[in-house]
């Protein structure tokens, strides 16, 4: 654990907020959103389809959950 | 022609006509707004606005040290295959609740090698140490209930119960998003609790009870539109595990010939920091580009790429994606341990260091039904997911679906 958290794990938290609050200052006007409002640019796409392919990697490898989801827990895989 | 507000009301049939006497005529009030109920459109009391049933397969086939369906010292069978059906309904409830229900069954094969057969040679049909385990169907739950507090702000609420046979899990969680900055910014947070409650089986078969798993998981997010085509996504999520955290069967090579139960920490913590980025492409396509990076108490650390292209030609949607996992093992992985060891280890190949792959592609045919913008779909998708330590699965999913 120690080991995941010092040098790059710090350095790559660090670059993500700081990308993230320097997106903050973006603004993109209502009338110009039509390709934003697409369902091509759901950035999940089908929801079913990605419970799956999750389903797949969170029993099949040690590095699952987080993204909006628990890692482990409620199956009996894991 | 100018009329005086009571004649013009007459001439409309909203007042009596003033008597014929001569008296002063009074201005009237002005007649309250009349209001024509038919132009006015209540929410219906409850609408469904989707529902889709989709079928996926899953045949994996592979070897691994934890797995007792092959040599005693060597590592066994991991063949099993998994049929999922599951169903999806999507109504709203008034003006601001939505509700979403899933419900799926899992039927799957091989679900817990019987250690009976030590010796075997790799490909004996696997039998079972408990019955659950010859063919044990899983059935799951899932309710996401969102009230739009305001035209920014969503409050939600999860439910999910999941059962087989020896295990039964109860979740429950909340969450939140709120919009900002005229909608180019959108926070998400959500909390969820689980808690596992299933038998524990030791390698003899023997039942010993009843055990607990507990798992908290609590993410934050953001998504911001970056340009008229750009969209950024990030999170974090952080999870907790307490209990027993093998599922009791697994178990490793010992150096004596013999095989040992898996023996793991009580407690993990895990960590997962994930961003994404989607792109127009101006021939009706769109890209995805994901990373996320995992970290855990247990030792393991983890990266994630993926790519996925969506390309629209007419009705059709195609869909091309390719996703690469590096993963390292966790600190008390092995293939072989001494017997009279008493600290934590484990042969799991799922906790092993290796490389993923998986690369897939999918169609979709939508459909436009009548003239109220319904429409119905049609979508397939295959997928092959291979290890770099000897692991693949091969699945492909089927779905029918209508939405408003």
């Amino acid at each position: 654990m120690k080991r995941a958290w010092t040098g790059r794990g710090r350095l790559l938290l660090g670059v993500v907020v700081t990308t993230l609050l320097a997106s903050g200052c973006a603004m993109v006007p209502q009338n110009r959103r039509k390709h934003l409002a697409d369902p091509l640019m759901s950035a999940d796409g089908d929801l079913l389809l990605t419970a799956g392919r999750r389903k797949l990697y969170t029993s099949r490898e040690s590095a699952g959950g987080g993204d909006a989801a628990p890692a482990g827990g409620g199956c009996g895989c894991q | 022609m100018r009329l005086s507000v009571v004649a013009a009301a007459a001439a409309l049939g909203l007042v009596s006509p003033p008597p014929a006497r001569a008296e002063p005529i009074l201005e009237a009030p002005p007649p309250a707004p009349q209001i024509d109920q038919a132009v006015i459109v209540h929410a219906p009391a409850y609408q469904i606005q989707s529902f889709a049933v989709r079928f996926t397969y899953f045949d994996q086939d592979g070897l691994g040290y934890q797995s007792a369906a092959g040599p005693i010292s060597g590592p066994g069978s991991e063949r099993t295959t998994v049929a999922e059906p599951l169903g999806e309904v999507v109504a709203t409830i008034g003006d601001r609740l939505t509700q979403r229900i899933v419900t799926s069954v899992d039927v799957v094969t091989a679900a817990s090698p019987n250690h009976k057969l030590y010796g075997l040679p790799v490909g004996t049909p696997v039998d079972v140490i408990s019955s659950p385990s010859r063919i044990n169907e899983a059935e799951q739950i899932d309710s996401d209930t969102t009230y739009a507090w305001s035209r920014t702000t969503n409050f939600g609420v999860h439910a999910d119960y999941h059962l087989e046979e020896p295990l039964e899990s109860w979740g429950l969680g909340m969450f939140a998003t709120h919009a900002f900055a005229d909608d180019n910014t959108v926070l998400s947070a959500s909390l969820f609790q689980l808690v596992d409650w299933f038998d524990y089986f030791h390698l003899d078969g023997k039942r010993y009870g009843r055990d607990v798993r507990t798992t908290t998981n609590v993410n934050v997010g953001v998504t911001q539109l970056l340009t008229p085509t750009t969209i950024v996504l990030g999170s974090y999520g952080f999870t907790t595990q307490g209990g027993t955290l093998t599922n009791t069967w697994n178990s490793v090579p010992l150096s004596d010939g013999t095989r040992g139960a898996e023996i793991v920490p009580r407690r993990r913590d895990r960590h997962a920091l994930s961003g994404r980025l989607v792109e127009w492409l101006p021939w009706q396509g769109a890209l995805r580009l994901g990373y996320r990076f995992y970290a855990d108490s247990w030792g393991s650390v983890a990266h994630t790429v993926d790519a996925n292209v969506s390309q629209r030609v007419g009705q059709l949607t195609l869909d091309f994606g390719a996703r690469y996992h590096r993963q390292s093992a966790v600190d008390f992985f092995g293939i072989v341990f001494d017997p009279a060891g008493t600290g934590f280890r484990t042969a799991d190949s799922d906790l092993e260091a290796f490389t993923a792959r998986a690369v897939s592609a999918g169609a979709r045919w939508d459909q436009p039904i009548g003239h109220r913008g319904h429409q119905i779909y049609f979508a397939l998708t295959g997928e092959r997911y291979f290890r770099s330590n000897d692991l693949h699965v091969d699945f492909v999913s089927g779905a029918v679906g209508w939405q408003q």
